[in-house]
């Protein structure tokens, strides 16, 4: 039996010395990622001791809880960095991204490992699906800082907001995996949607990146 | 043949008029006169929508109810929490408030404790909903007492809003669905008042000034 503190170390380790050679922006992408990292083992940690108090199936816990512990883990270090080192909204959503992508890598290790006999196609579709949809709640929650960036004293109420939203995407995507068919089809498709939705919007400028410099 | 059930329905058209709002009033922002304010309640209106996604999927694909705490009651109280800091984006007086400003949410910590003691035995899910709907009540009540006669319709669809959802946690079956329906043509009339609202209050201040 493989320990996920195992693979923890296996990952960590090489970014940990990354983070002593690099400058910049390359070391604080590392830091987040590494962050995401950390991340996801404690909501992992959170999740096990949950399950066990609560007597949640793990499907029901990954509709009920698990979307929770795994945003608010995410969220935590984005707003401590956002509240306390006040970066601009490029490096909110760099750390956001890097956040999530440090997560969804850590996951996607975890199931490879735990489960071997995953096909390269069940790969591919873990690998966009819960790997986008990491990364993509952690993205909106960085656009989401940059919008409200400027309005300092409204942040507690807003976050609750924002923390709310990447929550139920997540638990939606849950949900719809739960059940066999076409349902369990279009939430895997759900994080790529998501994805080219949030692109689309930006780049066409009607966006919140657009809206951090009008008013 | 069979047919999704009414509250199913009544769902599922909330969600449709909620989605249509957000588009209209993202785009209609920047054409007021205070934007900040319309795409913040359109974040708010989305939160809402979110909730009511994850609600009518559950009840579709699991053909129940969510029991106890779920995303939607996360997403519902995020909604609520923006709505409560709109009212004090467009200003609350810090002066001090009238008996009855007080009396409003006092109502609702009342109407929160008899769901407690009266129908359900989920604690922390009420407590939450109590004291986000209880801070709304006061910032609804302290927000009307504020504002200029302009103003007074937003607050009033703000007050009804919050009457139909305290309303809702005390009925189920028809009633329930019959005030979801409510709810929708009040979450139709907000933005709309909003909108309206927001461009008289701008007009009158000119007008005061000059």
């Amino acid at each position: 039996m493989t320990y996920v503190e195992n693979i923890f170390v296996c990952i960590a380790v090489p970014l940990a010395v990354a983070i002593a050679f690099t400058k910049g922006g390359s070391r604080r992408f590392c830091v987040f990622l590494l962050t995401g990292l950390v991340a996801c083992l404690l909501s992992a940690y959170i999740n096990s001791f949950l399950v066990s108090v609560t007597h949640y199936s793990t499907s029901r816990a990954a509709v009920y809880f698990t979307p929770i512990t795994e945003e608010l883990m995410k969220l935590c270090p984005v707003l401590f960095y956002f509240l306390i080192m006040e970066p601009d909204s490029d490096r909110i959503i760099s750390a956001a991204v890097a956040v999530g992508v440090g997560f969804a890598t850590f996951e996607n290790c975890c199931y490879l490992i735990t489960n071997e006999a995953v096909t390269f196609s069940e790969v591919l579709i873990r690998g966009l699906a819960v790997g986008v949809m990491h990364t993509i709640c952690t993205i909106i929650t960085g656009l989401m800082l940059v919008w409200f960036a400027k309005y300092r004293r409204m942040t507690p109420v807003f976050m609750l907001g924002v923390f709310a939203i990447a929550v139920t995407i997540h638990a939606v995507y849950n949900l719809l995996v739960y059940v066999p068919g076409l349902s369990r089809e279009i939430g895997f498709a759900m994080p790529i949607l998501i994805l080219a939705a949030v692109l689309i919007i930006e780049k066409s400028g009607v966006g919140i990146l657009n809206d951090r410099d009008k008013y | 043949m069979t047919i999704w059930p009414l509250e199913t329905i009544s769902n599922v058209i909330q969600m449709l008029a909620l989605l249509v709002l957000v588009v209209f009033l993202w785009f209609r922002a920047d054409k007021t006169k205070r934007p900040m304010v319309v795409k913040f309640y359109t974040f708010g209106l989305f939160s809402y929508f979110m909730g009511d996604l994850f609600w009518a999927l559950y009840q579709l694909l699991l053909n129940e109810a969510p029991d106890g705490f779920s995303a939607s009651d996360l997403v519902w109280l995020g909604s609520f929490c923006i709505f409560t800091g709109i009212i004090q984006m467009l200003g609350v007086d810090n002066m001090k408030q009238p008996w009855w400003v007080w009396a409003v949410p006092a109502i609702v910590v009342a109407n929160a404790v008899s769901w407690d003691l009266l129908w359900s035995d989920n604690y922390i899910n009420n407590g939450l909903w109590g004291v986000v709907l209880t801070i709304y009540a006061w910032y609804i009540a302290a927000g009307f007492n504020s504002a200029g006669k302009a103003m007074k319709p937003y607050y009033i669809s703000n007050a009804t809003m919050l009457l139909v959802d305290l309303i809702m946690f005390q009925s189920w079956g028809i009633v329930y669905t019959i005030m979801n329906f409510v709810m929708t043509a009040n979450m139709i009339v907000m933005p709309l008042l909003l909108l309206r609202c927001i461009e008289r209050d701008a007009d009158d201040r000119e007008g005061a000034e000059q």
